[in-house]
């Protein structure tokens, strides 16, 4: 059945509510800025995909602009979009610099095809200067509420002003900025009790069942753990900003290997001749470069020397036992195939567990960021085909993955903000799902110093985030 | 007369252009030299030396290039103002009555060659070691200004971790050596890569024979562990994800599935220190040849 291919004008085949966009974006040219609001799971992506399609099938010649949230986004648009026989482009730095100096084309931004930036990029002054000499038939920006701070809004302000027909997605249910004006705009909301599938049956999917997973910090550990309060007391101590401590204790939380590189970051800093050495306990993505004494600093590489000579000595690891005696637990076999999905927040944790789950002799499979997009299709794919273990980087699920097909999904470290753990879900809690989603979340059971309530309350927002008691 | 080709896949989607497009992926051409984020700084000719010098000085540049109205006029550099400056006769610089810091930056230009962003880097070896800098693009447009200390920095980072995969190996196939004695080691290798290659016989037991991922399987057996523990210190555990970890990135560098990131030459440099620590810690019984 293709009736919704029929309906579109397109290939691809589109649900009900999403067709029902489409059309309506293309029978009123005159709605200037349309605005799509749905959680994640419920097919944004595809939507954007068909009105660009469609926009430069009656269009040839315009001009689109499509400005992504992260490099994996990027890339799945342009694959997307060309499957679509849909002309379509990723632009970096390096074909920006192509499009400066080809000797053909000096009218800029080229047309009848589909440019595809992150919104980074685009960000930048030059490109931004460039962009904002152009005028665009059709703007697309996916994830628009990740638009906050002021140098990005300017961005957003400035290209709806050049463009004739704009179109923002956002996942969460966020306030209009002031860039749009009333007027202009139409704001669609996909709420999940109106969607229905091909046969107009509701759109559901099963309730999911959430289940804290406790484990008890044996001595040695709970003495790292200390040892690891001591450098976050120096840390919070003056004028450091809080979030720097709790980057640290994140890592902590994590695994060893995640401690671990964290030190070798830190260490690499203080060993290099210049100045550079105060940003060492500092981290340049996540908290930017703070200014520390030489005398905080030695006092800090102390404690940071003692840290890797505890995380040496330990012997063994609660939290990965409790994983392992979970994985386990999950009978993976023939006859009941499981999905499982292990995510951690950190690269050096993902090898760390996989080098544990592998020995246990189910089909395993890694996917994180750095992974070229023809190698992580094939971790989704083969997972998807054979079952067994997933573990994945959280980051990477802002970046499009859809994994419906999942039965138990692990938080080995729990997201600190409910925002993530809703755009997490969305990557499996999705149109597609047949049976309920088995969600785990591992949590310290033993206090570390101090340490626990913050991640108590992290495990409260978790809970809260999941919607609904979690089982113990 | 030749017509000018397009170098760009966007402009048109004829072949030309697409072979022209993965050449500009595929091959270490200039665009790929400058610094992916270079912010040019510019300024305009009737600008005081002494305002282009405190901007190069904030900037810890040494040359900037001369634009007005979008056109480049030359560069003023330390030393395009050290030689003006030293050519002229005291008289001649009381008779201008102000200070050399007062001119104006064109009094002080040296022309710099132009090169495409399409171009090869050896083309412009010539002009790099000459005036010390080449402006990308062209007069009318201006893209980039290329110094030789990108030049260094684009090669060691295209080299270095290929360099230090090499140290991570050979440091893994001597401490294997410490570890375990080379008449056990042929056994163990056997008993351990027998499943990966469908039968003991068939297995490789000179560690020369052997791929990275022989190695991690090697160390990381819990079978074997026993050996390996007192040379490679902690758990089995960590060892592994360290070993499977550069791996990882082993077989994407050398199987060119990808650029490689500062996370993961960050990672290949702190397991390369680790694997150096563990060298100097076993106080290596090996012969000299043997180290690696």
């Amino acid at each position: 059945m293709n009736s919704n291919a029929n309906a579109t004008g397109l290939p691809m085949r589109l649900l009900p509510h999403q067709s029902s966009f489409v059309d309506q974006f293309f029978s009123s040219p005159g709605m200037r800025n349309l605005i799509l609001q749905a959680r994640p799971g419920y097919g944004k992506g595809s939507t954007l995909i068909a009105v660009a399609t469609r926009f430069l099938r009656e269009k040839p010649s315009a001009r689109v602009l499509c400005l992504v949230p992260g490099l994996g986004l990027r890339t799945q648009f342009v694959r997307r979009l060309q499957e679509q026989s849909t002309p379509a482009m990723e632009m970096d730095r390096y074909r920006f610099r192509e499009m400066l100096d080809s000797p053909v084309d000096q009218e800029g931004w080229p047309s009848g095809i589909v440019i595809v930036m992150t919104r980074e990029l685009a960000r930048t002054e030059d490109i931004k200067r460039s962009l904002a000499t152009t005028n665009w038939d059709l703007l697309i920006v996916d994830e628009f509420h990740q638009f906050k701070t002021g140098r990005a809004l300017n961005l957003l302000r400035e290209l709806t002003k050049l463009s004739s027909r704009v179109i923002l997605s956002a996942s969460s249910f966020v306030e209009l900025p002031e860039v749009f004006d009333n007027k202009d705009t139409t704001v669609v909301a996909w709420t999940r009790d109106q969607l229905i599938d091909f046969d107009g049956m509701p759109l559901t999917t099963p309730e999911r069942v959430t289940r804290i997973v406790p484990y008890d910090l044996s001595p040695d550990e709970l003495s790292l753990a200390s040892t690891l309060n001591k450098l976050c007391q120096l840390l919070r101590s003056g004028k450091q900003p809080r979030g720097l401590a709790s980057t640290w204790t994140r890592s902590l939380y994590s695994s060893p290997a995640a401690l671990e590189a964290r030190i070798a970051k830190a260490e690499e800093l203080i060993s290099m001749p210049t100045d550079d050495s105060s940003g060492a306990f500092g981290d340049c993505e996540e908290d930017g470069f703070y200014e520390f004494d030489a005398e905080t600093v030695g006092e800090a590489s102390a404690i940071t020397r003692r840290l890797q000579e505890e995380i040496e000595k330990l012997s063994k690891d609660s939290k990965l036992l409790v994983l392992v005696g979970l994985v386990n637990n999950l009978k993976m076999t023939d006859l009941s195939p499981r999905r499982v999905c292990v995510l951690t927040d950190y690269v050096a944790t993902l090898f760390y567990v996989a080098a544990e789950i592998e020995t246990l002799g189910n089909p395993l499979f890694i996917l994180h960021g750095a992974m070229s997009f023809e190698d992580r299709q094939s971790s989704i794919d083969r997972f998807r085909s054979v079952g067994g273990v997933l573990i994945a980087t959280s980051a990477i699920m802002s970046e499009g993955v859809a994994l419906p097909d999942v039965t138990d999904l692990v938080f080995y470290d729990i997201p600190a903000s409910p925002t993530v753990v809703q755009q997490i879900l969305g990557r499996f809690d999705r149109f597609g799902r047949h049976i309920a989603l088995k969600v785990y979340a591992l949590s310290p059971s033993n206090d570390i110093l101090g340490n626990l309530p913050e991640s108590t309350k992290t495990v409260e927002q978790f809970v809260l985030a999941m919607g609904g008691e979690p089982c113990e | 007369m030749a017509a000018p080709i397009p170098n760009l896949r966007l402009l048109n989607s004829s072949p030309v252009t697409r072979e022209l497009d993965l050449a500009s992926e595929l091959f270490h051409r200039i665009n790929r030299i400058i610094p992916q984020e270079q912010s040019l700084l510019v300024i305009r000719s009737d600008r005081p030396v002494r305002e282009a010098v405190a901007l190069m000085r904030e900037h810890g540049y040494s040359q900037i290039p001369v634009v007005n109205d979008g056109q480049v006029l030359g560069v003023f550099s330390f030393r395009s103002f050290a030689r003006e400056a030293a050519s002229s006769t005291l008289e001649e610089w009381t008779n201008q009555k102000c200070a050399p810091g007062d001119l104006p930056v064109d009094e002080f230009l040296e022309e710099f060659e132009f090169a495409r962003v399409t171009e090869e880097m050896s083309r412009v070896f010539d002009a790099m070691d000459r005036d010390n800098g080449i402006l990308i693009g062209t007069p009318e447009r201006l893209i980039g200004i290329m110094t030789p200390m990108d030049f260094l920095r684009y090669l060691y980072k295209v080299a270095s971790p290929f360099v230090m995969i090499s140290e991570i190996e050979l440091a893994l196939r001597a401490l294997i050596r410490i570890a375990i004695p080379s008449d056990v080691l042929a056994n163990t290798a056997r008993r351990a890569l027998a499943n990966a290659y469908g039968g003991e016989d068939k297995a490789p037991v000179l560690l020369e024979e052997m791929t990275f991922d022989n190695y991690q399987s090697l160390v990381s057996r819990n079978e074997t562990w026993n050996l390996f523990e007192p040379v490679f210190g902690g758990t089995r555990n960590r060892t592994s994800a360290k070993l499977k970890e550069v791996g990882a990135i082993r077989n994407d560098l050398f199987h060119f599935r990808r650029e490689i990131t500062i996370r993961d030459h960050e990672t290949l440099a702190t397991h390369r220190n680790w694997l150096l620590n563990k060298i100097k810690q076993a106080g290596s019984p090996l012969k000299p040849e043997e180290l690696p």
